[in-house]
């Protein structure tokens, strides 16, 4: 009897529970997992917008490896990902360690630093666009004044100032997000863990590495992983700032397939672009999900 | 001596202490602050050669240019619209199948959980190819509609993620107290969880307006007509032209930071816990 309330409050909870989960299953169906895997079939296909697919085989992958401008683009990105995530941890670090101090104002302060990530991501790049301009901007302007450079500096469509450029700019905007998230883990750390360092006489530098590093490790490890997926798949930063120019000197995964794509509307090749990819990032996305789901 | 020293410390340590503060806040701001510049001066001063870091004049000629020569009021009520639909819709999808993953025992529900966050994280370019032939078959192009709906991807499953963990704080006994009361599970979710969820649920529903509001790539993939526009794309625009007005795109882009800033405000303490959605608790 018992286990027949059970069962039928088992059912029950299966019955409501799938009307409820039904749109979300929709969604998650019908507008990730779908496209997931139309990229796939997309990838082995002609396909002109309006025009039925045209079945080619590989044929959009071998013209991929055989484009010079794939290679280029697949080195800025893990370029621009590597260089990126590091820095972004290392000031948003300096950050955390800095606003882990007391001192007055420092709810101000914090708020202050963390308005880069809270503004939409195109006034950043805008701005900064502007900052950047080789005729009026103010950076070229400042450095002018201080003697740095005797000229401006075309900061944008300089093939080799391009990329660190807008890499610059993604680290301005997230670095504060991983400060934030840095610095709330720095605050879980017991405060018995100082007490017992001091008492050890630690320095500050034995502090850092023995007690805050190891109290942190766990949200260091998502952020970076997050960071990654994120700062891989960033478009609208490079697409705002130098679309990938000059000549596909700042060229990332993200401003390829769109033009590829978008501009000039060979779906077919774009998928296969997004394909080459989606091994690196599907199996980071395992692993963070994995990381972060390990405790339940 | 030993005084000396700790006094002599302790000014090197003030001194390095503002030495830091002030140059993380002046990394931190000058944007914002050239940005704020640039839209309360002339043209004529913009452009000038000679420049200056500060303002001599104060006008308001730039917002009342952007405000009559451009659509910028239009690509206002666009993102309001669609940041405002795609909040609502999330909400409700997302509410109901929170409450379900977490207090109701269905079969797969830690899959499905897995499921949502695994769909938070799946980036947008990956999947805008085939998301783009599926809003032209569904002839949907060019509707401020087609991005409600694409904007579900990744609104309804961060929704559900931050409610989830959430509702992991809702005492079970509560529950457990009504259903004993004789309540059913479905009226657990009105009136024990939802009166509870508010700073959940507002928090949540921030969250997904902001993300929607700013957001670009499907906005500039699917919308071509620029009455259709989104504030992202809509003054991105603004600098294809031959001329730049760069004094008109500043004053834009203060506009467009209000609201983002005003609900930065209100949910700045919500913040962090929003981000780590309880799950970056290490």
């Amino acid at each position: 009897m018992n286990r027949m309330i059970k069962k039928f409050t088992l059912d029950n909870d299966n019955m409501l529970g799938f009307l409820l989960l039904l749109p979300l299953l929709v969604v998650i169906l019908g507008l990730i997992v779908y496209p997931l895997f139309s990229v796939i079939w997309l990838s082995l296909n002609e396909k002109t917008l309006g025009m039925p697919l045209q079945f080619v085989g590989f044929r959009n992958f071998f013209a991929l490896v055989r484009n010079e401008i794939f290679y280029k683009t697949v080195l800025n990105t893990f370029l621009y990902t590597i260089v990126g995530v590091f820095f972004k941890l290392f000031y948003g670090m300096i950050i955390a360690l800095f606003l882990n101090q007391q001192f007055r104002a420092r709810n101000y302060v914090r708020g202050f630093l963390l308005l880069p990530w809270a503004v939409p991501a195109i006034v950043s790049s805008l701005t900064w666009r502007w900052i950047y301009d080789d005729m009026n901007g103010v950076l070229n302007f400042i450095l002018m004044k201080l003697h740095i450079f005797d000229l401006p500096v075309c900061w944008l469509a300089n093939a080799s100032t391009a990329l660190p450029s807008v890499m610059a700019v993604s680290i301005w905007r997230h670095a504060p997000f991983f400060g934030i998230t840095l610095l709330a883990a720095l605050q879980s750390i017991p405060k018995e863990l100082y007490e017992a360092a001091d008492v050890d006489g630690a320095s500050k530098w034995q502090k850092f590495w023995n007690v805050d590093l190891p109290g942190i490790s766990a949200v260091l490890t998502v952020v970076t992983l997050i960071g990654i997926i994120w700062t891989f798949n960033e478009f609208q930063i490079v697409y705002v700032l130098t679309n990938g120019g000059p000549a596909h000197a700042s060229e990332v995964f993200s401003t390829l397939s769109y033009q590829t794509g978008i501009k000039s509307l060979r779906l077919g090749e774009a998928a296969a672009i997004s394909l080459m990819f989606l091994p690196f990032i599907g199996i980071l996305i395992t692993i963070t999900t994995n990381w972060l789901l390990r405790k339940e | 001596m030993t005084i000396v020293n700790g006094k002599f410390k302790r000014i090197t340590n003030s001194i390095r202490f503002i030495v830091i503060l002030v140059l993380l806040l002046v990394i931190a701001l000058f944007p914002f602050y050239w940005m704020l510049v640039t839209s309360i001066r002339s043209d004529a001063e913009v452009y000038q050669t000679k420049q200056s870091l500060m303002p001599k004049t104060v006008t308001t000629f730039q917002y009342k240019k952007l405000l009559t020569t451009t659509n910028f009021l239009i690509y206002f009520r666009n993102s309001l619209m669609v940041a405002v639909s795609t909040t609502l819709i999330a909400l409700i999808i997302g509410f109901p199948a929170a409450f379900t993953l977490t207090f109701l025992r269905v079969r797969g529900g830690k899959l499905i959980a897995r499921f949502v966050f695994f769909a938070y994280l799946v980036p947008p370019i990956l999947v805008f190819i085939p998301m783009f032939s599926l809003v032209n078959s569904l002839r949907l192009t060019n509707t401020l509609f087609s991005l409600v709906l694409t904007y579900l991807t990744f609104s309804v499953p961060f929704v559900t993620w931050l409610l989830l963990s959430y509702f992991r704080s809702i005492p079970t006994s509560l529950m457990d107290a009504a259903l004993i009361d004789g309540c059913t599970k479905f009226a657990t979710m009105r009136l024990i969880v939802l009166p509870l969820s508010g700073p959940g649920v507002a928090t949540a529903g921030i969250f997904a307006f902001t993300l929607a509001w700013n957001e670009f790539l499907f906005a500039l993939t699917f919308v071509t007509s620029d009455k259709l526009r989104t504030i992202p794309v809509g003054i991105s625009g603004l600098i294809m032209g031959d001329v730049y007005q760069w004094g008109m795109i500043m004053a834009s882009a203060i506009m467009a930071s209000i609201p983002a800033i005003v609900f930065y405000i209100i949910a700045q303490r919500f913040v962090i816990s929003g981000l780590t959605a309880g799950s970056v608790k290490g």
